[in-house]
């Protein structure tokens, strides 16, 4: 397994696509030191009396959103790519278990974008901080202490949504129709869940990405927070990891019956 | 099938090649050097050299695939890229595999005959010619290779055009494949067509070329008749004679080179098979063994790409300089 | 031109890819149909008294992002799948113009963009209407029918610009996960980033983002921003330009 585990890792930072999803990662990190800046000069130009009521992102939170995505594309290309060109072939010969196979990139995929998306949002949030200074900008203001089960989470949701789209890409073996799908799954699947009626718009939103990661923190569903849901829905963290966990087990699951059933084309 | 006048603007050039000082670098590697050769009507033209020796490049230049670093390669007088519709002009095969797989034969050639105003009758008629008309509605995606190179092919003679290029087009086929091929080569070169065969097979260009373009890391090695270059390479009458001694001493009187081989056959240059079986037995001598040893292109171009010394000493037209051996 | 286009037309029929998307985009008619019911009785079973705060978005609205990222991908996939496979250098070689190869994939794709955003649009602003009949939900349902009509015509428009603007992306990126992720961050990613802006700048960055074109060019009531009409439609035109001109630049100089 190990020697499974070495050669996906070598396929997996010999392509180049990686290296540019990582390079998107890190741009949207300077851009949101960029934007703590810009928070800090908006700050220093406001009345003194005003500026309590300076309300602004922060910055280790908004980092999610390129995250998920790029990571999400990450896992689906290690699979899809290998279709495209053919590679799968050579890959199923030389490690005839596919599970084998399937469960290094699972885990290569996992280990890579678990640690750049806890450094993406514990390094935005030291750098914010640390433009801030000691300015007293409100959103800027809570402890590491206070903020670390939020950032934690920010920083798994990442690895879920890669591993998810590596179990959708062997599936669908096509990179179109796999991205498309994740995109829809971040992107339109909540809009549908915010154009329900109370209460079911909390309580499909409650089981989607962006608000699981927001229920592992101790928070309530975006629904529910904003007031269009009257219902106390919602999910413990524990019961939140556990739905993240579902996703994984399904995607990887279904993955590894297709590739195990499926002739390698 | 006939030849259809293509109406060039430029007459005599009808049906040429040229390719005029080519160089193509991709970064810091020169994949074509220099490269200049013409390929003419009514013959099969091999382009022949090792992997790596340039021969797709210059025909993606020629295709308007590539820019050109510089010099210009020019089908019937002008660049490809200026040709209203190219396909009734020029056909080529390049990557039989560049086909999208969800699509079917039929419909893969259809979009590419209505680009060029080309009816589905003669989509019909290719896809018969190629052998493919069994399954023309099947999923390219499902061809084996020696399909694919089928199905390429097909796509080159759409347009019926006077030019045809072919890149490696036997890759992948089976024994009935590739003498479809050779046939295919030579009746289309025999219709008077220019016929551009890339390979880095001699075996295969030896059966189904007449002209050799034989290139080595992007320059030209030789531009030659594939008999020219069997006559170059000539090794002589093998002659096997229990009396080898004398036979020597005459054959050497009448002018030849003869050489003794460890095997204690002789190999005799400068003699044909008819004077030597004369000379012999007018001296007496019983001989065991006269056979022409007809030179073995492949080892011919062996030494022609591995070797650039012997190279130079064959007198070939074209680049010199510091080119090392690329052959094995 | 008009061979390339038929030779455009052909290909993308010829697919299995096209009528996937749509079909998604003919499903999301139903889709509409099933959320807007939903809403319905959600509404019926309200007290009176609680009926004004219940938010009834158009759920042709709703659902015009589904259909805008499936046409952004279908064309897309009119380019990159090109590039996937080699079928580009064919293509080329077939057509050397290569300004015109992407023309004729530019109309056929935002023909068939415009013409399938409509056609869902209108089907489901019809239906989700049919389905409300006279129940004053609001914002929604409230106005006479006829005066969403250039509603719709805009959306349709903007529909019809994602397209291009993924035809220009995938023609620049030459990778169908690259596009579609560009295209994406640019419908989705990009309006909540716009959202998280503090003071002036989040309205004046939301304001010129493609998604929020159509309420401004037709000056509708729920329109985000506030530029005028013509200036809406410069910038979808702008989008869709600049998309197509990078395409076209690169498709141009660089080897096949």
């Amino acid at each position: 397994m190990t020697d499974v585990l070495a050669s996906e890792w070598l396929k997996l930072r010999s392509a180049r696509s990686t290296w540019y999803i990582l390079g998107v990662v890190v741009a949207f990190v300077l851009l949101m030191a960029g934007f703590a800046f810009y928070v800090v000069s908006l700050w220093e130009g406001m009345p003194p009396e005003r500026r309590a009521g300076l309300r602004a992102a922060q910055p280790e939170q908004v980092v999610l959103l390129p995250l998920q995505i790029c990571a999400a594309v990450l896992g689906v290309l290690t699979i899809t790519s290998e279709y495209a060109t053919g590679m799968i072939r050579s890959s199923f010969v030389a490690v005839p278990r596919r599970g084998a196979v399937l469960a290094a990139k699972a885990a290569v995929v996992a280990a890579a974008t678990l640690v750049v998306g806890q450094a993406s949002v514990f390094v935005t949030f030291f750098a914010s901080r640390a433009i801030a200074g000691d300015r007293p900008i409100r959103d800027f203001a809570p402890t590491l202490i206070g903020e670390l089960p939020k950032m934690l989470a920010t920083g798994l949701s990442p690895m879920v949504l890669a591993l998810v789209g590596l179990g959708l890409g062997a599936v669908l073996r096509s990179t179109a129709g796999t991205v498309a799908s994740v995109v829809a799954l971040l992107y339109v699947v909540p809009r549908f869940a915010v154009a329900l009626p109370d209460p079911w718009n909390a309580r499909v939103g409650s089981v989607l990405p962006e608000d699981l990661t927001r229920q592992l923190a101790g928070e309530a569903p975006m629904a529910v927070d904003l007031g269009s849901s009257d219902s106390a829905i919602g999910l413990s963290p524990p019961m939140a990891l556990a739905v993240m966990a579902l996703y994984v087990v399904v995607a990887l699951g279904a993955a590894a019956a297709v590739l195990g059933r499926r002739d390698v084309r | 099938m006939v030849r259809r006048a293509a109406g060039p603007p430029y007459g005599t050039l009808d049906g040429m090649i040229e390719v005029k000082e080519l160089t193509k670098r991709y970064g810091a590697a020169v994949a074509v050097d220099g490269l200049s050769f013409q390929v003419t009507p009514g013959l099969v033209t091999g382009f022949l050299g090792p992997n790596g020796a340039g021969k797709s490049t210059t025909m993606r230049v020629l295709l308007g695939l590539d820019a050109p670093s510089s010099g210009e390669g020019l089908v019937n007088g002008r660049r490809y890229a200026t040709i209203r519709h190219p396909m009734h002009e020029v056909g080529a095969l390049l990557d039989a595999n560049a086909v999208h797989g969800g699509r079917s034969a039929f419909d893969h050639l259809r979009c590419l005959a209505r680009s060029n105003r080309i009816g589905a009758r003669r989509v019909a008629e290719v896809l018969e010619q190629v052998g493919l008309a069994g399954v023309a509605r099947k999923r390219a995606g499902g061809f084996s290779l020696g399909m694919r190179q089928r199905l390429g092919i097909a796509a080159a003679l759409l347009g019926d055009p006077g030019v045809l290029m072919f890149d490696e087009p036997v890759n992948g086929l089976d024994p009935e494949g590739v003498r479809w091929i050779r046939h295919l080569m030579r009746s289309l070169a025999a219709e008077g067509r220019t016929v551009l065969l890339s390979s880095h097979l001699m075996s295969e260009m030896a059966l189904t070329a007449d002209r050799l373009v034989v290139v080595g890391r992007g320059r030209l090695i030789t531009e030659t008749s594939v008999q020219d270059l069997a006559d170059r390479f000539e090794r002589g009458v093998l002659v096997r004679s229990p009396r080898a001694a004398e036979l020597t001493a005459v054959l050497e009187a009448a002018g030849a080179t003869v050489l003794a081989e460890p095997d204690g056959g002789l190999a005799v240059k400068g003699l044909e098979v008819a004077e030597i079986g004369d000379l012999a037995a007018g001296h007496g001598l019983a001989v065991h063994e006269v056979t022409p040893r007809s030179a073995s292109l492949e080892e011919a171009y062996m030494e022609l790409t591995g070797d650039s010394v012997e190279y130079r000493a064959a007198g070939g037209s074209g680049a010199g300089g510091d080119r090392q051996g690329t052959g094995r | 031109m008009t061979d390339v286009l038929a030779s455009e037309w052909l290909k993308l029929r010829s697919v299995r890819s096209t009528w996937y998307i749509l079909g998604l985009v003919a499903l999301a008619v139903p889709l509409v149909a099933f959320l807007t019911l939903q809403g319905v009785n959600g509404w019926d079973g309200l007290p009176p008294g609680r009926r004004a705060r219940f938010q009834a978005p158009p759920m042709e609205q709703v659902l015009l992002p589904l259909v805008q990222l499936c046409m952004g991908v279908l064309a897309v996939l009119a380019i990159a799948s090109e590039y996937a496979t080699g079928m580009i250098r064919t293509t080329l070689a077939a057509v050397p113009r290569r300004r015109t190869v992407l023309g004729g994939k530019a109309v056929i794709t935002a023909g068939i963009a415009l013409l399938g955003g409509l056609l869902f649009l209108f089907g489901a602003f019809a239906v989700s209407r049919a389905i409300v009949g006279d129940r004053p939900m609001s914002p929604g349902y409230t106005t006479p029918p006829e005066a969403e009509v250039p509603m719709l015509l805009a959306s349709g428009l903007s529909v019809a610009v994602v397209a291009l603007v993924g035809l220009g992306l995938g023609a620049v990126t030459r990778s169908a996960a690259g596009a579609i992720v560009a295209v994406s961050g640019l419908l989705f990613v990009l309006p909540v980033l716009a959202g998280l802006l503090p003071g002036p700048w989040s309205g004046r960055v939301g304001s010129v983002l493609p998604t929020n074109l159509a309420g401004q060019l037709v000056d509708h009531p729920s329109a985000v921003g506030d530029l005028p009409p013509l200036g809406a439609l410069g910038l979808l035109v702008a989008y869709a330009v600049a998309a197509l001109g990078a395409g076209t630049a690169v498709l141009a100089r660089r080897d096949a």
